[in-house]
């Protein structure tokens, strides 16, 4: 390897640990982007709507494994908790060919939350213009972004469970009654 | 005028959030950086010089900055990409000779093997119903068939339209406008980029109207113009020179209905091409094309059914003209598993002459936990010539099984088929199938994940007779939680075609890599790669592209802010 190419890598790498030292910056108090989109059945769903309530946006695909995987996990906080402030906007950004995928693929895993068409990508490019999926945002009362999470691996619905009791006891100014981390968190410590 | 519509909105907003803070102070500034540096080795040699290994090893580094300023009404979003060449040359009787020209074809640079380019910026504002667009902007109208620009991020294809986008909710009616330019994404990202090409400026106008709630329908129509540039104007680079020179090439109306008639959804898109350009003309002779694709989806009891039916005629002249510049202008629902198409079945991928439909049925056998279905995919393919191997037409029939496993201990999505293409007069080609993802405990605090496809082709007969082969590609992750993870990546193919662009590095047929990859906080991933992976035909979004093999060490980090 020439002197140049391994001084470029080695830059390379030196930038990587920089940036990994630098402190995550607080995505607190950031706003999140507002936006309306269609549901599967053409109703119109808007993130301003959702005031008051704690909302997961999280951009999924019918192609996408990893976005599955955790969709399954968000199902059971979704089921537990949306009669405490707790909604989820699942934001499928399918292409407008697929579209027909997305319904079925609903229903066939069982999602009760609603789920929205961003056929044009234009959402997602406001939230994570690279597109690579899954990516989830956590939205307080407020509208402020409070976590964001990109990629998907097991046992990684842990925290994001943490995150969501975490906000819903700052919106109900009391913890919710069943603690889903326990749950989801003992499924993963059982690996 | 459209500005000062955007001027008005602002202005309009402002009024109306008078109590809000003041528009600066309610700015976020969000982004993310991309880095990524590569070391291409080869062993190739040049002929009078067999001794002197390694003169073909280079390296790149590219990098892809995104930024985005985001308000409560407005939103300005940039991509900067950049790419630098190391060594990419090598010395002959003291003379510099450059593996390869980075700046072919008229892109500037003041660096001869660098190239920094501002990929795409866009401005939006929301006032109330509508929305509009400045900038590089996605747009698809019904189905893609008429036109789908989005961004397809499996295969590294990314072509915008840069100009302007209206969309509009009043009532029960959307309306979606748009006028611009294509903008192709010119810096490979995860491709190497041996050669730049500027972007071809096609002019593109559509404008798509639906009407909701009418009774259990929706109704919809559309109709997209293109004006495509050729070798006397390759590089128009405004509506200015379009005007000059303005002849429509090509006009695609169309429109759909959805309905959601209770238990069912039905929905039937119908379009029609007509062609004024003789480089769209089939043969030589100016046929329109026409595309009619209808689903249909039900859920008795515990299966969930998804019927699609397609006819396309002449839909792909379009793509013709761009694919070139490395993308597809038109783009409708091909209804295959798209992930095993081949070299040969990519024709039926894109063809211009081609009727069939699939029924998928899954079945709800534990709901949200076990899902196994049964999908059959039968077309006729009777386009001939051109990228089709086959000299006949041909009955492709496409049989899939699979299931979708989400425990709390294990997770798997398994599919497998076989796809079998019967030539009228030339036997036949088959395909058997295998596909798995799966994620499951490892002691101690550890999960793993493998990721495993394989497939076994066959070609029958044609002209220019191939050998039969095996393609593999294993990953294999194990992940801790603290953020560290080890990856091993195996291919195995033995078809010569992929091993004419890159050859194994443990044998011939077998190519082996590790990864490391960190993630020190949510925001950033570190990433070194040192192996080889195959060459190979990669299908996604109705898109087929011929992937480079690779042999050399990666270094990335990838962070947001």
């Amino acid at each position: 390897m020439s002197r140049k190419i391994a001084s470029a890598l080695v830059l390379a790498t030196a930038g990587a640990v920089l940036f990994s030292a630098a402190p995550a910056v607080d995505a607190a108090d950031s706003k999140a982007a507002s936006f309306t989109l269609r549901d599967t059945s053409n109703k119109e769903v808007s993130l301003e709507d959702q005031k008051g309530k704690v909302v997961l946006v999280s951009f999924w695909a019918t192609w996408c494994a990893p976005c599955v995987s955790e969709l399954h996990h968000v199902q059971k906080l979704y089921a537990e908790y949306q009669d405490e402030g707790f909604q989820v906007l699942a934001v499928s950004i399918d292409a407008a060919r697929d579209a027909a995928k997305v319904k079925p693929t609903v229903k066939s895993k069982g999602w009760t939350f609603p789920v929205l068409l961003d056929k044009q990508t234009t959402v997602v490019n406001q939230y994570f213009p690279s597109k690579a999926i899954p990516y989830s945002e956590l939205i307080d009362g407020e509208g402020n972004s409070i976590y964001k999470h990109a990629s998907y691996t097991a046992g990684d619905e842990c925290e994001l469970a943490h995150k969501v009791i975490e906000a819903l006891t700052q919106l109900n100014g009391k913890a919710p009654e069943k603690d889903m981390a326990a749950e989801l968190c003992a499924a993963d410590a059982a690996h | 005028m459209l500005f000062a519509l955007c001027a008005l909105a602002l202005a309009q907003d402002e009024a109306d959030s008078s109590s809000d803070p003041g528009l600066l102070d309610q700015v976020n500034v969000t982004g993310g950086f991309d880095l990524e540096g590569r070391y291409y080795t080869s062993d190739r040699v040049l002929p009078d010089f067999p001794d002197q290994a390694g003169l073909f090893n280079y390296g790149e580094v590219v990098s892809r900055s995104n930024v985005l300023v985001d308000s409560k009404s407005w939103q300005l979003g940039a991509q900067l990409d950049h790419v630098s060449m190391f060594n990419a040359w090598y010395f002959l009787d003291d003379q510099k000779v450059y593996e390869f020209d980075l700046l072919a074809n008229g892109i500037r640079s003041p660096w001869e093997m660098s190239s920094v380019n501002l990929e795409k910026t866009w401005f939006t504002v929301n006032a109330g119903p509508v929305e509009f667009g400045l900038g590089d902007q996605y747009m698809s109208v019904g189905r893609g068939l008429a036109l789908n620009l989005v961004k397809n991020t499996d295969i590294d294809v990314d072509t915008t339209l840069r100009g302007a986008r209206i969309n509009s909710t009043l009532g029960m009616w959307d309306l979606a406008f748009i006028s611009g330019l294509t903008n192709q994404q010119q810096i490979q990202q995860d491709n190497p980029n041996r050669q730049l090409r500027p972007s071809v400026h096609n002019l593109v106008n559509a404008v798509r109207v639906d009407r909701y709630g009418v009774g259990p329908f929706n109704l919809g129509a559309h109709a997209v113009s293109y004006n495509m540039a050729d070798s006397a104007e390759p590089l128009l680079a405004s509506y200015a020179s379009y005007a000059e020179i303005s002849e429509l090439d090509a006009l695609v109306g169309g429109g759909s209905v959805e309905g959601f008639l209770g238990p069912a959804d039905v929905f039937i898109e119908g379009d029609y091409f007509h062609y004024r350009d003789e480089r769209l003309f089939n043969d030589g002779v100016n046929e329109p094309g026409y595309a009619v694709y209808g689903s249909t989806s039900f859920y008795p009891g515990r299966f969930a059914v998804l019927v699609e039916g397609k006819r396309y005629k002449n839909t792909e002249l379009l793509n013709s003209l761009t694919t070139v510049e490395g993308y597809e202008i038109v783009v409708g629902p091909s209804l295959e598993y798209e992930r095993v198409i081949t070299e040969d079945s990519s024709a039926g991928v894109n063809s211009n002459d081609i009727y069939g439909g699939r029924a998928r049925v899954d079945f709800m056998a534990k709901p949200g936990q076990f899902i196994p279905y049964f999908s059959l995919g039968v077309f006729r393919d009777q386009e001939l010539g051109g990228l089709h191997f086959n000299r006949s037409m041909e009955t492709i029939i496409h049989p899939v099984v699979g299931m979708d496993l989400q425990s709390d201990l294990i997770t798997a999505i398994v599919n497998g088929g076989v796809r079998v293409d019967v030539r009228d007069e030339h036997g036949r080609d088959s395909l058997i199938h295998m596909d798995a993802a799966v994620s499951f405990p490892l002691p101690g605090a550890l999960h793993g994940d493998v990721t495993w496809d394989i497939y076994r082709f066959w070609w029958g007969e044609n002209e220019n007779q191939q050998h039969d082969f095996y393609t593999s590609t294993m990953a294999l992750a194990a992940h801790h939680p603290s953020g560290v993870s080890f990856l091993v990546y195996n291919d195995f193919t033995d078809d010569p075609l992929a091993q004419a662009q890159a050859k194994g590095n443990v044998s011939d047929n077998i190519y082996l890599a590790g990864e490391v990859q960190y993630k020190p906080n949510e925001r950033t991933a570190i990433r070194a790669f040192y192996g080889a992976y195959k060459a190979g035909i990669r299908c996604a979004g109705g898109q087929c592209r011929q992937l480079p093999g690779f042999d050399g060490a990666r270094v990335a980090v990838t962070t947001s802010f």
